[in-house]
């Protein structure tokens, strides 16, 4: 198995990372009001080692499909650079980048939107490989390989889109990603549309074939709880900007950023007892109304939300340091426990990470 | 002269036109009317006037000094002209003059206004923006003066005014496929693609192209009549081949002149033409029709058909008596056609919150639904009973009904922003219903609406009345939602998946908000929601609907922490939202394969099919049991489960990518059935 044991933010290992994003800004559109605007990806950066998973966490708007779409080359970066396996890729073509021997790949949200209805699932399937040169019967046996690789029936090549359901959408959009044997994979929130049982198949599947081909995944998600199944890092995003960045267990179990706790504190658990003490918990740390927006550019995007926010946090924009395990960009992250959250040698009752490597190490 | 508005193309082209749907496609065009008679009479007179040489009784030319502004006869069909000659053999002669000339408009228009629109999506704002000041300068241009300009210097050569025109025309064909265009890259196929490599022109045409192709069909048809037109017009003004040529414009021309001595004159050369534009746009409406028919936009609200209202109380169970909503039995089905809900039964008190939870296509959104008598067209109650403050709604008309709704029952959804109008301000939205509603004078309306924003926790309360949804955030909308559903006062909300388009913290602070209204106002909820989260969090009782029944129900915590059946078990076990200080596991518990459609629900347990511990016995019919106090469980095998401790276990860790993991429904059954989902 690929996935390096204790790799972390922090501990970065020797080997070049799979994709590797340094200060990475995108602004949409052109024009002076929206060089005014802050950007929708404001210096980000983050690293994915070889059969690592990172999961990008983050409400509505807050740049994640961004960065995916930055990092596929759908989007031109503003500033910053994307390399993969140590090419930088920030300026090639989406031509160029396909040729990549690494290359890189991508399954999108929705799965009735992602697979062209005119089209049959072997003609989709086989559009990638003919590029790669692969053409004809090799191409036809590939595909249905792909299929079967995504838990399908090799005969479903003949058939089309609107015939499956959306799980089945969603694998065939995984196999389409990986008829082409890429390294790296972009998951812009592949389950989110789908129902909970379907989510669950399709969560497997992904760690399955992670497992097996030691892929790396940039896994976009909304939900801490789907993050951290297939995850061993996280990046939390807010208005572009990363607010913390660690181990997914130290994230998601003791988060020491105000706004990490704001995004668990407010996911819901199917137990009652349990879901009544976490939202009494999280109406009386009082953070603001979500909607909001932060009364200077140049301060902490959180301020309007955040019960812990001082002048400083106003003024200044708080730079990403390492708090307990985590990096987070708080002026007053040392504070956080006055917010109920959990200190992070409580959340210490197993090791920190747990990568699948690690798990089984 | 953009036939269409823009969004309506756009509207036109948001859904692709899938083969299956388009093989279903010509027998659909073919039922309306108008497609029939467009497309046959289009053909007709195509191939008439270009065959027009081999077939024409008399040579157009050929005078029969004998018969001058004949009437039909035996020999001459439709009658001569003041020189005799035939008019059947003269309409159809100069039919290939204006048709194909319009056809090489189409062709010059399409052909400058299609690759343009598509460049223009591809390459993104800057070459957009060039490109359409360029087609701004063309529209601007005066064309009929132009037109007469250039004949004046070239003559009287159809064919090259047309492809002119066509230059002209091509602006405003760029204009409106710029949009679908625009709204076609955008779907995610198209990203896909790119992402794998595929080179430009290949993008176009595999994908970008095929979904266009219904505007564009419309589009040509509309064009091709107003070409028509055109060419006609010119010859009316002298501008086409002089006599003896035959051409349609100047045969009118010719038969004003006779108008009141011969009439008839008029009438065959007239009518061609006229049906030959009808038939251009009746066929273009078919064809716009056919699109938007295909997205089942149509959704009027139809009165309940018949609903038997069965007796309130069958099978002994006790009705609650504190109840205010008893649901006993209910069935709700499409008309000749499959039932969606069967036998569903749940009570609700006051100031309690119900929830309905399942996956999709389990019947949630239509239970939900029945309660306000709002099902889709074709679809109604058919058995079992409403109750609702001792009043049975199940069977009751539209105008009582009608009453009902939003005074005493309201619904919110799930889309805010659909359910509030993009035109009007959140002032006018609000103080509609609440002057209906409340019967109160214009400006204590507007006092109430601010006051009911406030209940909803929207601070700034006059800033957002005056605003438009538009600039309003989901959360915001739906805030706004809710307090359109309370301008009625109502007892009962039926709120469908009120959270689900929405961040985890704003669905947070949302879910706070219908808390809060329970507690203070002793509102009633009925809640639909796949999350079982949400109903832990906001629920005092639960059904888990699969298949169109209710499978578990009972107290939220009573079903979520000891679930009985094992279709709630394995939603829990789906979850990736551990308690708090356990690992995560490995691999999550999933269900094999989905949830049937109605109509093809296994007799016995419906979930027999997907279920781990099915046996023989679980294929025959049973009964409900009690269980969780006054809730129910539907499965046979309840108790020995219970004995053995079972549980939904997780997927081991590669079962996922075994071959087989999914197993495919027969082709032919996989159709989705009459656009009815839940
Ligand atoms: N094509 C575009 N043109 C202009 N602005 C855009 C465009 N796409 C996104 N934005 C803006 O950029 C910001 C980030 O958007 P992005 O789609 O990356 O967010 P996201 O985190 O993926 O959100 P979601 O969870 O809704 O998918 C938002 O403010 C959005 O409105
Ligand atoms: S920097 Fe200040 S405003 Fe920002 S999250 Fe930390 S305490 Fe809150
Ligand atoms: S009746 Fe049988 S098939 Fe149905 S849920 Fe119970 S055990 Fe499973
Ligand atoms: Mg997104």
């Amino acid at each position: 198995m690929t996935a390096p044991a204790g790799a972390t933010a922090l501990t970065a290992t020797a080997a070049t990372p799979a994709l590797e994003i340094r200060d990475l800004v995108v602004r949409y559109g052109s024009g002076r009001k929206a060089r005014q605007a802050p950007p929708a990806i404001d210096r980000v950066s983050f690293d994915i080692a070889p059969g690592e998973t990172v999961g990008l966490v983050g409400e509505s708007g807050s740049g994640k499909s961004t960065i995916g779409k930055a990092v596929l080359g759908l989007q031109r970066p503003t500033s910053g650079t994307v390399k993969l396996h140590g090419q930088d890729i920030t300026a090639m073509s989406l031509k160029q980048r396909s040729r990549l021997v690494a290359d890189l790949r991508v399954v999108f949200q929705d799965p009735y939107s992602s697979l062209n209805p005119a089209r049959t699932i072997g003609q989709t399937l086989v559009e990638p490989l003919r590029l790669m040169g692969i053409k004809g019967p090799q191409a036809v046996e590939k595909a249905r390989a792909g299929l079967e690789s995504v838990g399908l029936p090799a005969d479903a090549v003949d058939r089309y889109p609107s015939q499956f359901s959306g799980g089945q959408r969603q694998r065939i959009a995984i196999a389409r990603a990986l008829v082409c044997e890429p390294k790296v994979v972009v998951l812009d929130e592949p389950v989110s549309a789908l129902d909970l049982s379907t989510q669950a198949q399709v969560l497997n599947l992904l760690a399955d074939l992670r497992d097996q081909r030691g892929l790396a995944f940039l896994f976009i998600a909304h939900d801490l709880g789907v993050v951290r199944f297939l995850s061993q890092r996280t990046v939390v995003l807010y208005r572009g900007q990363v607010m913390e960045t660690g181990p997914v267990e130290a994230v998601s179990q003791a988060p020491r950023h105000p706004y990490t706790v704001a995004l668990t504190a407010a996911a819901p658990v199917p137990r009652p007892a349990e879901q009544r003490a976490r939202r009494t918990a999280r109406e009386a740390a009082g953070f603001g109304t979500a909607g909001a927006a932060a009364p200077s550019a140049t301060g902490c995007p959180f301020v309007p939300r955040c019960p812990l926010a001082t002048d400083v946090c106003v003024t200044e924009r708080p730079p990403l340091r390492l708090v307990e395990g985590t990096e987070a960009a708080c002026h007053h992250a040392e504070r956080l426990k006055d917010l109920g959250a959990p200190h992070r040698s409580q959340a210490r009752g197993g090791p920190l990470h747990r990568g699948r490597g690690a798990a089984d190490a | 002269m953009s036939v269409i508005p823009l969004d309506a193309a756009d509207e036109v082209a948001t859904e692709p036109v899938p083969p299956a749907r388009r093989r279903r496609g010509l027998p659909g065009l073919l039922r309306r009317p108008g497609g029939i008679f467009g497309a046959a009479w289009l053909t007709f007179v195509i191939v008439a006037s270009l065959t027009a040489p081999l077939w024409r009784p008399f040579e157009p030319g050929q005078q029969d000094t004998a018969n001058r502004l004949a009437l039909p006869s035996a020999e001459h069909w439709l009658g001569t002209d003041p020189l005799g000659r035939d008019l059947l053999s003269r309409i159809f002669t100069a039919g290939s003059l204006p048709l194909l000339s319009s056809a090489l408009m189409l062709v010059v228009a399409f052909g400058i206004g299609l690759p343009l629109a598509l460049i223009a999506a591809e390459r993104g704002r800057r070459v957009e923006r060039v490109i359409s000041r360029v087609t701004e300068v063309f529209l601007a241009l005066p064309a009929t003066i132009l037109l007469l300009a250039l004949i004046g210097v070239i003559g009287n050569r159809l064919y090259p005014v047309m492809a002119v025109l066509g230059v002209l025309i091509s602006a405003a064909v760029y204009r409106v496929l710029l949009g679908v265009a625009q709204s076609v890259r955008q779907r995610l196929y198209v990203d896909a693609a790119r992402v794998n490599g595929l080179g430009s022109l290949r993008v176009n045409l595999v994908h970008v192209l095929p979904s266009m192709a219904t505007v564009v069909a419309v589009q040509a048809a509309q064009l091709f009549g107003i070409g028509l037109l055109i060419v006609a017009g010119l010859a009316f003004l002298g501008f086409g081949p002089g006599e003896p040529e035959p051409s349609w414009g100047f045969m009118i021309q010719d038969a004003s002149g006779y108008i009141y001595t011969s009439p008839w004159l008029m009438v065959p050369t007239g009518l061609v033409l006229a049906l030959t534009v009808v038939a251009a746009n009746e066929l273009a409406d078919a064809l716009a029709g056919r699109a938007a028919g295909a997205r089942g936009t149509r959704r009027r609200r139809r009165p309940l058909r018949r609903a038997v209202a069965a007796a309130a109380v069958p099978d002994g169970t006790p009705a609650d008596p504190a109840a205010v909503l008893e649901v006993r039995d209910l069935t709700v089905s499409v008309d000749d056609g499959p039932d969606l809900v069967t036998g569903v039964s749940f009570s609700l008190r006051q100031g309690q919150v119900l929830g309905l939870v399942g996956e999709s296509g389990c019947g949630k959104t239509m239970t939900a639904r029945s309660l306000l008598g709002l099902l889709p067209d074709g679809v109604s109650v058919t058995g079992g009973s409403i109750r609702w403050q001792g009043r049975e709604l199940a069977g009751l008309p539209e105008t009582e009904l009608n009453r009902i709704r939003g005074r005493e029952i309201a619904m919110i959804s799930q889309e805010p922003m659909v359910a509030l109008d993009p035109m009007f301000s959140i002032a006018t939205q609000l103080v509609g219903p609440i002057r209906r509603f409340r019967e109160v004078g214009r400006s204590q309306a507007k006092r109430i609406a601010a006051e009911l924003l406030r209940n909803v926790g929207i601070v700034d309360a006059e800033r957002v009345l005056k605003s438009y949804p538009h600039q309003l955030s989901g959360g915001m909308a739906q805030r706004v939602c809710i307090a359109l559903a309370l301008t009625g006062e109502p007892q009962l909300l039926v709120a469908d998946e009120p959270t689900t388009a929405l961040d985890v913290t704003v669905q947070a602070e949302i879910l706070s908000l219908l808390r809060a209204l329970v507690r203070d106002t002793g509102l009633s909820v009925v809640i639909v929601s796949h999350d079982l989260g949400v109903v832990a969090d906001i629920c005092d009782d639960v059904a888990v609907m699969y298949a169109g029944q209710a499978v578990e129900s009972g107290t939220a915590e009573a079903v979520l922490d000891a679930p009985a059946h094992p279709y709630t078990m394995a939603l829990l076990g789906a979850n990736p939202h551990v308690p708090e200080g356990e690992p995560v596991p490995e691999r999550l518990a999933s269900i094999a394969g989905t949830v049937p459609p109605p109509g093809s629900w296994p007799t016995g347990c419906r979930f027999a099919t997907r279920c781990r511990f099915a046996q023989e016995k679980c294929t025959v019919p049973f009964p409900a049991l009690p269980a969780h106090g006054a809730g129910s469980v539907l499965c046979i095998r309840v108790d020995e489960l219970s004995r053995e401790h079972a549980t939904w276990t997780p997927e081991r860790a590669g079962d996922e990518i075994q071959p087989g993991a999914e197993v495919l429904a027969p082709a032919d059954e996989t159709a989705p059935t009459a656009g009815v989902s839940s």
